[in-house]
């Protein structure tokens, strides 16, 4: 699963990238029933400046369990890329959401929707809660990211109780 | 008809009055009034006696298996034409109207016999007849030692059969408890009979055996016009002795405190549980899944692989060990 979430994010990007020049969704494989919808980088704040945490990763439409084994899934119930309300991306804690692990409070969140339109966040909050917390999903009236990963993140096996969860404000 | 007057009844009477009621039709329709008035056409002679000069007690069985209807003519015909003869009512099955059949047998000192079905009509005709046969005690009255009636239910007392009890409520103030005197007749001789309650001890349910004759008598003589005062009186009664009547009713209240601390309250969501042994198969339920066990099989993964590594090089002999031992056997 690790190699296949790694390798699966070159075909990704390749779609991805087919989409930015024609503005249609495009599938990295022809057998896949889901296309790319965003393109998420994480930035660290140091003191000597700003530093990307890991490599651009791309972000699928539909937060189902087979897209969380190739990238990061956007919640479908949630508001769509660059659009106004809560926009909900969901990661494995194993593969691309292990760095969040790493981020703080004042961090920057880089989203490029499919329109190649970038929008910056900082993110205010991270708290853990229950997997049946469902209120951080609820819609907001402001814009709103909210990452999903699964905690703690060292635990081995996957039947995680717990979510973290990190809040970011869109930066004007 | 059979006879416009009474017959006696001898063998040769008895062969005749089997032989109309074989040839009698049913042709519908209970008209009760010309059976009345044929059966009381003597009233005078009411106080008949016998041939041996016994006064005799006439006693008229009314027995029918239909609808009776204009009731408050029957009512009058009755109390004018009985006189002093008893009536006794019997309805079978369930077309009598046994609310008419069953005070116009009280009002005359009689009884009302019901018969749910055919098959038990000759029990309960021949339980009725052996009873109305040994009437002994009859014009029962009940009267203080100065001559003043005092207050009783029912108000007018049946006669009083073999191995009968007399049944009677009275209602006086208990420190002015008199001796009471029942009075009848046995077999044409006056009898009466005095009761003391001196030496009675006062028992609980017996104002409400008062209550509840009291309550018969009045829904016994209801009709149209009385009817929203006996209904009021009813209601009054039932509300006063606590008793359930056509009117009152008893309702449970449960006065045990809820929460002895309503005035505290807290409000607060509680967390909704599942059902033991649901499955969430909804995503919109809980968060997404975002953890697989994909570490936990790496590790079992290249562990396995590590002791199959062993494994192979253990035999084909080429573990660091083996080639010691081999060599210091050689």
């Amino acid at each position: 699963m690790q190699a296949k979430a790694h390798f699966a994010q070159f075909l990704i990007e390749r779609a991805f990238e087919q989409t930015l020049v024609d503005n249609q969704p495009h599938k990295p494989w022809s057998w896949a029933d889901t296309h790319p919808v965003a393109k998420m980088r994480l930035l660290q704040t140091h003191a000597q400046g700003t530093q990307a945490l890991g490599s651009d990763l791309y972000v699928l439409a539909g937060a189902s369990g087979r897209n969380l084994a190739f990238g990061y899934s956007l919640m479908l119930g949630g508001a769509g890329v660059g659009e106004q309300g809560n926009t909900i991306i969901a990661g494995h804690r194993d593969s691309h959401f292990m760095r969040l692990q790493y981020v703080n409070v004042g961090d920057m969140i880089e989203l490029y929707s499919a329109t190649g339109k970038l929008q910056v966040y900082q993110i205010t909050a991270t708290q853990v809660v229950h997997e049946t917390a469902t209120e951080v999903l609820n819609q907001t009236e402001n814009s709103q990211l909210t990452l999903i990963t699964c905690y703690p993140f060292d635990q081995l096996s996957g039947n995680a109780e717990y979510r973290y969860i990190v809040e970011a404000k869109p930066m004007v | 008809m059979l006879s416009p007057v009474p017959l006696t009844a001898t063998s040769r009477n008895l062969g005749v009055a089997n032989r109309f009621i074989a040839s009698l039709e049913a042709n519908g329709g209970t008209e009760m009034a010309p059976a009345i008035t044929a059966a009381l056409v003597d009233t005078l002679q009411a106080n008949a006696v016998n041939v041996r000069g016994e006064s005799m007690l006439r006693q008229v069985i009314f027995m029918t298996d239909g609808a009776v209807g204009n009731e408050q003519q029957l009512y009058q015909l009755i109390s004018d034409q009985l006189g002093d003869s008893r009536l006794f009512t019997v309805g079978i099955g369930s077309a009598p109207n046994s609310d008419f059949m069953r005070r116009a047998a009280t009002m005359v000192r009689g009884t009302f016999t019901n018969i749910g079905k055919q098959s038990e009509v000759k029990d309960k005709v021949e339980q009725l007849l052996t009873k109305i046969e040994q009437p002994v005690l009859t014009n029962i009255g009940l009267y203080y030692l100065d001559g003043s009636v005092p207050d009783y239910w029912p108000s007018t007392i049946s006669d009083l059969y073999q191995n009968e009890p007399l049944w009677v409520s009275i209602k006086s103030p208990s420190q002015l408890l008199q001796p009471i005197i029942v009075s009848g007749n046995i077999n044409g001789q006056y009898w009466q009979q005095q009761l003391d309650f001196t030496d009675n001890q006062p028992a609980r349910g017996i104002d409400l055996l008062w209550a509840n004759a009291q309550i018969t008598a009045l829904e016994l003589y209801k009709n149209a016009a009385s009817g929203p005062r006996v209904n009021k009186q009813v209601e009054a009664l039932g509300m006063q002795y606590h008793l359930v009547t056509s009117q009152t009713s008893l309702v449970a209240v449960d006065v045990t405190p809820v929460n002895p601390m309503s005035d505290k309250t807290i409000d607060a969501n509680v967390q909704s549980h599942l059902p033991h042994g649901l499955q969430v198969g909804n995503q919109a339920q809980i968060l997404p899944q975002t953890a697989t066990s994909s570490r936990l099989w790496l590790l079992i993964g290249f562990s396995l692989l590590g002791l199959g590594i062993l494994h192979y090089l253990w035999l084909r002999q080429r573990l660091p060990g083996q080639v010691l031992v081999l060599k210091a056997d050689a």
